[in-house]
């Protein structure tokens, strides 16, 4: 069990490591960000089109740094094993092997300070359309609950319900709708 | 033995004068009623028959629940071939072929003008029970057949039709979604949003000028209300959280939920001056707001006592009684417009299905059969309801009366489609 520990916290070290290493890629990224969508802003002396252009260039640069930070993140949060936790039918109650992941989860988040947290909240597709919704969001912020309690800022979390609206597995089994019922955790 | 012969008479006579009067009444807890057989031979036009225009009749009022439609291959060259004129017709040969009304109809299109002028004769004696003369652009052929339709459906139940319907519904995949709104028949199909991502619970005010919907274009569940003419979004609530729902209450006031936190709140929003009023607030999940004619009695679901079960609060008193008592799901009220049943979800053993209970809870039925079933609502005439339903792979709207019979699936864009509503 302490041998358990230990590995843990050295691969949440490793991790921490990573972080900071991909740190200095992301930091000044924002920099340029407001750097350069400042002028845009303010400046009507660049011609429309070509500040257009411009402007449309670097967001699009932008999306794509943003969108590879972000997979970064949620590759190294799969790595760190942060994986989905699972819900009973009809249940936003957090089950108690959902907890192991969620401290894991508080533990990760607090050594990687950079990271912004989506929860994202599903339901399997045996319920109506309008009550899953809701059902989705009270299992998001179960989650958010939870992780703030692990001292984890809830302003770098996000709760957004899908309802059953988005599932990630199609089928139609047993199977299918425990997988379903589920939080799911997205870096930003 | 003499008897058992006036008893048939009897019979016969109540069913001639009940045709005279021809009217055909649904039963509320729908004992099943005789359907009427109708014939509707080919329409005649100048330039020949037109049987694509009498088929599409046919096929209304086959669609209607109420009549048998005498299929062509029963009826001979010569009856096929009949005059319109009243003097022309042989109602016993229609009558031999055990049709009880007869319409003919003369086509003209002219000038891009399409005209219709169309008899309903009931076939015991011959009487003319209505001749009525249509006329529209000829694209709009379709419609003018649909009011026919309604026409004959008023003329023989005593209440309107609803083939002129049109049907607002969320379509699309995954995460690709608009909404869209279409002729009942499935033509005339129009997008209204332009989201492209994924969207829910549509509903467009009582004078139709305003659509309310939930979308995730910006990267999480907002909901908008769009000015249909001029197509500017008029609201958006932004706050975190789940809003969905939205049920208009009247011309600018919307009810929507919306989940956040600890409280699920019901609110009524004025579109036109923003004034935001809070119906309901309580722990836990509250969803699906929806309201009697009278607007006093709001139907709601609530978790409020484990699984979700609909409940109802009394707008001038403030009372809350829980109406569902049976299994652990019951979700997605509507009133009828009569306010005389609410129609609800209630998850049985493997499916989810359309029930209709009184406005007490009382007198509960199962109407759909297997599936995962949604979003129950009744027609404006209170005959039928339009429901979601999910059978194997794919979501498709279907059309009930309101008794669970004549249970029909409605076909519109090909792609999955939910939560559709009768459109103002």
């Amino acid at each position: 069990m302490k041998k358990a520990l230990c590995l843990w916290c050295l691969a949440a070290a490793l991790l921490c490591f990573h972080g900071c290493a991909s740190k200095p890629a992301s930091e000044p990224l924002s920099q340029q960000t407001s750097q350069v969508t400042a002028p845009a802003e303010h400046g009507p002396a660049l011609e429309g089109s070509a500040r257009k252009e411009r402007e449309g260039a670097i967001t699009e640069e932008d999306l794509a740094k943003a969108a590879e930070r972000r997979r970064a993140a949620e590759e190294a949060m799969k790595a760190a094993g942060l994986q989905d936790i699972y819900f009973d039918f009809d249940s936003y109650a957090i089950r108690s092997e959902a907890l192991p992941t969620l401290q894991k989860l508080a533990l990760w988040l607090s050594r990687n300070q950079s990271v912004k947290l989506k929860v994202e909240g599903y339901c399997d597709e045996r319920g109506t359309t309008e009550y899953n919704l809701a059902l989705g969001e009270k299992r998001a912020e179960a989650a958010v609950d939870y992780l703030r309690k692990e001292g984890v800022s809830a302003a770098r979390m996000k709760a957004v319900s899908y309802g059953k609206e988005a599932p990630v597995d199609p089928g139609h089994t047993e199977e299918a709708w425990a997988k379903n019922r589920r939080a799911h955790f997205a870096a930003q | 033995m003499s008897r058992l012969r006036w008893c048939v008479m009897l019979i016969a006579l109540v069913f001639a004068a009940h045709l005279a009067e021809a009217k055909v009444y649904l039963d509320v807890y729908g004992q099943s009623y005789k359907k009427v057989t109708i014939a509707v031979p080919p329409f005649a036009s100048e330039g020949g028959q037109r049987p694509e225009i009498s088929d599409l009749l046919g096929q209304d009022l086959d669609m209607s629940g109420f009549f048998v439609v005498a299929p062509h291959s029963l009826m001979d060259k010569e009856l096929l071939s009949e005059g319109v004129e009243k003097r022309s017709i042989r109602f016993e040969q229609w009558r031999s072929l055990g049709a009880e009304l007869l319409c003919k109809a003369l086509v003209e299109e002219k000038d891009n003008i399409f005209s219709l002028e169309a008899s309903l004769y009931d076939t015991s004696d011959g009487t003319l029970l209505f001749a009525k003369r249509y006329r529209a652009a000829s694209p709009d052929w379709r419609r003018v057949v649909h009011r026919l339709a309604d026409e004959i459906i008023l003329t023989v139940t005593g209440e309107k039709g609803i083939m002129s319907s049109r049907i607002l519904f969320a379509a699309g995949e995954a995460r690709h979604r608009d909404v869209y709104v279409a002729d009942l028949d499935g033509q005339g199909i129009r997008k209204l949003s332009n989201h492209n991502d994924i969207v829910v619970s549509p509903s467009v005010s009582p004078d139709g000028k305003y659509l309310a919907f939930t979308s995730y274009r910006e990267g999480k569940p907002n909901l908008y209300v769009i000015d249909l003419a001029t197509n500017r979004e008029v609201y958006v609530d932004r706050q975190e959280g789940m809003k969905v729902g939205s049920n208009w209450m009247d011309r600018r006031t919307l009810a929507y939920g919306h989940t956040l936190g600890k409280f699920s709140t019901l609110y009524a929003l004025n579109v036109e001056t923003r004034e935001r009023t809070v119906l309901l607030r309580k722990e836990g999940i509250l969803a699906s707001p929806a309201f009697s004619p009278d607007k006093s009695k709001m139907a709601f679901v609530s978790d409020m006592y484990g699984g979700p079960n609909v409940f109802v609060k009394d707008m001038a008193t403030g009372e809350i009684k829980r109406l569902t008592y049976f299994g652990n799901y019951n979700t997605s009220p509507a009133f009828s417009p009569k306010g005389d049943l609410i129609a609800f979800v209630s998850k049985t053993e493997g499916a989810l299905e359309i029930c209709v209970m009184r406005p007490d809870g009382s007198d509960a039925r199962v109407l759909s059969d297997g599936g995962v079933n949604d979003s129950p609502q009744f027609s404006p005439c209170g005959r039928y309801i339009l429901y979601s339903s999910l059978q194997g792979r794919k979501s498709s709207i279907r059309l009930m009366l309101y008794n669970g019979e004549n249970k029909r699936e409605l076909k519109f864009t090909g792609k999955d489609e939910t939560q559709p509503k009768f459109m103002p």
